[in-house]
């Protein structure tokens, strides 16, 4: 995530179009998001990622 | 076509107005109609109806504000009205608030039981336990590795586990889902950018923060404690090296 997170910074910096910046915004939060979902299921102790195993414990 | 027929004698009386649906009733019928109480219906809303008819409004006048209790004051044990139930807590309004309405977030356990409640939350609003300072002990977990944190003398397992998950650390792993807030407050600038494109100056203001960082620079009052929180390998992955500005 961290690694992520900061190319993708990096990369926004760079770019000047906002059209551009919008759509790497946009993979960014889906490269993101399932990475942290396994973090909280990390975190909670689960062996999967699946969110909602982890709700029904 | 001229000729007179017997019907002509009728045409003597004085032409006769039906009454239709905007006009009144003749006045002898009207008694007949409305018998001795004409307004017996009472008060429509725009008429407010006294017997003295002194502090009546006009027609087209809001009747005098009266002081009057609400019902539900008196009415207060009806079953069907609000109740604690109702109620239900909402979490903590800050800057994350967007990231932390995910639909797991806002889940519950049961259907009468509220968020606060639930044992396990995964929401992203859980703060480290510090039962007791001067005794805390650090936490200790792995993630590739999940073991229980140490036992602090002389409290119970089950307190000791219930404790850690009304703070929403895991009892298994001793860790808190809180270091995620920091990773959603990224997403929710990201999500931002493409409709707010002036947005990405506050992204590139983000910093990333290991585990540890994270709970030194937040509000958690073990964060002055002698034997800081134990970071688990996984989350080591963040050093000071990348601490740098993200772009």
């Amino acid at each position: 995530m961290t690694s992520i997170l900061s190319a993708v910074g990096e990369a926004l910096g760079k770019a000047r179009e906002d059209k551009t910046r919008g759509r790497l915004a946009e993979q960014a939060i889906n490269w993101v998001k399932p990475l942290v979902m396994q973090a909280g299921a990390i975190i909670n102790g689960g062996v999967e990622s699946d969110i909602e195993y982890i709700m029904s414990r | 076509m001229d000729e007179v027929g017997p019907l002509a004698l009728f045409g003597c009386l004085p032409f006769i107005i039906t009454v239709r649906r905007d006009q009144a009733a003749p006045p002898s019928d009207r008694v007949l109609k409305g018998r001795l109480f004409p307004h017996r219906l009472g008060a429509r809303i725009d008429q407010k109806r006294n017997l003295a008819r002194i502090l009546d409004p006009g027609r087209h006048q809001a009747p005098p504000h009266q002081a009057k209790m609400p019902p539900a004051i008196f009415q207060d044990d009806h079953r069907h009205r609000l109740s604690w139930r109702n109620v239900k807590p909402w979490r903590e309004i800050w800057l994350f608030k967007i990231a932390k309405n995910l639909p797991q977030g806002v889940r519950r356990r049961g259907d009468h039981e509220t968020s606060t409640h639930c044992d396990v939350q995964i929401g992203m609003r859980s703060v480290p336990f510090n039962p007791d300072p001067p005794t805390l002990r650090p936490m200790k977990a792995t993630a590739a590795k999940p073991a229980r944190s140490e036992p602090e003398p002389g409290l119970d397992d089950e307190v000791r586990i219930a404790r850690l998950r009304a703070a929403n650390i895991n009892p298994h792993t001793g860790l808190a889902t809180d270091y995620l807030n920091h990773f959603n407050e990224a997403i929710m600038l990201l999500e931002m950018i493409p409709d707010i494109p002036e947005s990405v100056e506050d992204f590139l203001r983000w910093r990333p923060l290991s585990y540890a960082e994270h709970f030194t620079a937040s509000h958690f009052k073990a964060r002055d404690s002698p034997s800081p929180p134990t970071v688990p390998p996984t989350f080591t992955s963040a050093p000071s090296s990348t601490a740098s500005p993200a772009r």
